[in-house]
């Protein structure tokens, strides 16, 4: 009994290691702090319940993550505010799949071919603008980069928390990273950074 | 590979989903090649930017002593 009351303690304080990531993910999956504290406390109690079917020696961290996107997809999904679509405003090339994404129209902007493109836009996007892109993009998009970029899962660990097969989270973290980048793109316009079209960045 | 080969699988790259034998194939094609360079340049600053923008928030404390209460009730 003792020794089955350690453990579950050793486990309670390995679980809430991830607690301020896990509630990170929470506000950018829910955007808002009451919504996201709720998630929180239900994967929480999600977890302490479910201790007996966590096999020591997994990943704990996987794990957590597992139980928070399948909360927050079964849960909560249905109650928010529906993201803003992105529409494609310039056709991507069949060939390449490239074109209207925000490299391409940076390049685009660059007064020369030679001259690195990055460095006048990226440095210039806030953290603001980031989260506010990220927010803006569909759930199922959100979750592949938010795992990918933000917590550093594998595609195969990916696979594993949302489901779905390798090749989905390979689509999904395609087409999401270039809707990200067209949020981007239009945000800069909007904030007077780049003018649209083919116009001069007005670094 | 070429330029075409290489972006089919930016991302594979970027995130290093790829094996050994293909990454050496990727490293050689961007010693080669300035345009695919730069482009992962880019899309490795943004993906550092996107994790550096989604990590600051912390949980408040009540939420962790909500969350510690729900541990003794279970």
């Amino acid at each position: 009994m003792e020794r089955r009351i350690t453990s579950k303690k050793l486990f309670e304080n390995e679980a809430l290691k991830y607690l301020d990531e896990l509630f990170a993910s929470a506000m950018r999956m829910t955007r808002q702090k009451e919504a996201a504290e709720d998630l929180i406390s239900e994967v929480y109690a999600k977890a302490w319940k479910s201790f007996g079917q966590f096999e020591p020696g997994t990943n704990l961290r996987a794990w957590l993550y597992k139980i928070l996107t399948n909360t927050y997809i079964n849960h909560y999904r249905q109650k928010q505010r529906q993201p803003l679509m992105v529409e494609l405003d310039r056709p991507e090339d069949p060939e390449t799949g490239s074109g209207g994404d925000l490299y391409d129209r940076i390049l685009g902007a660059s007064k020369s071919p030679f001259e690195n493109p990055d460095l006048a836009l990226t440095n210039r996007i806030l953290d603001q603008d980031i989260k506010k892109a990220i927010d803006d993009l569909p759930d199922e998009f959100r979750l592949a980069v938010l795992l990918s970029d933000v917590q550093n899962f594998s595609y195969q660990e990916i696979a594993d928390i949302l489901d779905v097969p390798i090749g989905t989270v390979r689509s999904r973290l395609w087409r999401g990273r270039r809707l990200l980048q067209k949020v981007l793109w239009k945000q800069a316009v909007t904030a007077g950074i780049v003018s649209e079209g083919k116009g001069k960045a007005t670094v | 590979m070429n330029c075409d080969e290489w972006f089919n699988r930016l991302y594979q790259i970027l995130d290093r989903d790829v094996d050994e034998v293909v990454w050496r194939e990727v490293e050689e094609h961007m010693k080669l090649c300035r345009r695919c360079w730069d482009r992962y340049e880019f899309e490795k600053r943004l993906k550092e930017k996107v994790k550096d923008s989604c990590c600051q928030e912390s949980c408040t404390d009540s939420l962790r002593r909500r969350v510690k209460a729900l541990f003794e009730k279970y």
